[in-house]
């Protein structure tokens, strides 16, 4: 079932990667894909591998310092949008070009969301380096991202 | 990066940020609070006996608590980055310790280099209505000292956090001593380093 119907749809999601601050996988949910390139591992190293140069460069590069942890990448087939908290967490979260700053949304995601649902509970470990298997976070994931106008 | 103190107005930001931050917080009776970290620190003594293992057990669990806080911390606040020790210290002082126990900190006691200060608490929730007995080399609140300690080690800093003054062994002030000891580079898992 998509998000959106064509005729309406604004922006489309198609995937979400949460990563901890050693580059472990910790969440993956994937929306509107092509089912022919499924999701592994491999592919979840070389997105936070290269999130990971991105950042160095960035931080090499730049004249000012950041002020708050967004970044994203326009590519000719999608946006990459990848929120960075001091804890060392990212959140990314890829749309397709029609999106605009998803700064406060992915936020929410960590603020209202994440912490609420995973770090507070007592079934979760910050050590952890598995996937999180959270029914709660998914549920208030999908509630969220689905009553978002722009995903509409 | 150029070591500074604190300006007092970006204190006060702080302070105020604390205090709003706090007021938004939900909150648990006190005397709740109190009797269950008593509790806790009674069972402690009898599975342990020996002192120092309980203050180095309160500190390692500090440390795992440290560890969460951490995040709630940073999604409450909305504090992102520090451009010094100092300015991390005064976010701690002001902000956290507001936000999460209601109780106004100090900063004091800097050391030349700014790699270390000292957090006066003159009130302690955790301390309330508890009496030690005399010549007992137990601290206390020493689960303070781990939190401090995991926290910050998420936002990579490596730090040590002890106490040299506590109100319960006599001191007219809680104080707990915060050094710097080094910034820990980015790491990364295994998986990445072998290509």
């Amino acid at each position: 079932q998509p998000l959106a119907p064509p005729a309406l749809a604004r922006t489309m999601i198609y995937n979400m990667y949460i990563f901890n601050r050693l580059g472990h996988c910790l969440y993956y949910r994937e929306w509107h894909m092509n089912p022919q390139r499924p999701n592994d591992e491999e592919k979840q190293r070389l997105v936070y591998g290269s999130l990971y140069s991105l950042n160095e460069l960035v931080q090499k590069m730049a004249s000012v310092k950041p002020k708050d942890g967004m970044l994203t990448i326009k590519t000719n087939v999608f946006t990459m949008h990848q929120f960075h908290t001091a804890s060392g967490m990212r959140f990314v979260l890829n749309t397709d070009n029609n999106a605009g700053d998803l700064r406060q949304n992915m936020y929410h995601i960590y603020a209202m969301i994440w912490v609420e649902c995973v770090v507070k509970s007592p079934l979760w470990s910050p050590a952890s380096t598995k996937p999180v298997d959270s029914p709660l976070f998914d549920r208030q994931l999908q509630t969220y991202l689905e009553g978002l106008s722009c995903f509409r | 990066s150029k070591q500074r103190s604190m300006s007092s107005a970006s204190s006060n930001a702080n302070a105020r940020l604390g205090e709003q931050i706090w007021q938004k917080m939900p909150k648990m009776n006190a005397e709740f609070f109190t009797l269950t970290y008593g509790s806790l620190v009674v069972q402690l003594v009898k599975d342990l006996e020996d002192v120092q293992k309980v203050n180095e057990q309160l500190e390692k669990m500090g440390h795992s608590i440290g560890m969460r806080l951490v995040d709630e911390f940073l999604a409450k606040s909305g504090v992102t980055n520090c451009s010094d020790f100092a300015e991390t210290a005064d976010v701690i002082a002001k902000v956290a310790f507001k936000m999460f126990l209601g109780v106004a900190v100090d900063v004091t006691s800097w050391n030349a280099e700014k790699t270390a200060c000292s957090l006066l608490l003159y009130d302690n929730p955790l301390a309330d209505y508890v009496e030690l007995p005399v010549n007992v080399d137990l601290y206390y609140s020493n689960i303070l000292c781990g939190v401090i300690r995991g926290a910050l080690e998420m936002v990579q800093l490596r730090v040590e956090a002890y106490f040299v003054r506590d109100t319960l062994r006599g001191d007219d002030v809680n104080e707990i001593r915060l050094e710097l000891k080094e910034r820990i580079k980015d790491e990364m898992a295994e998986e990445y380093r072998r290509e």
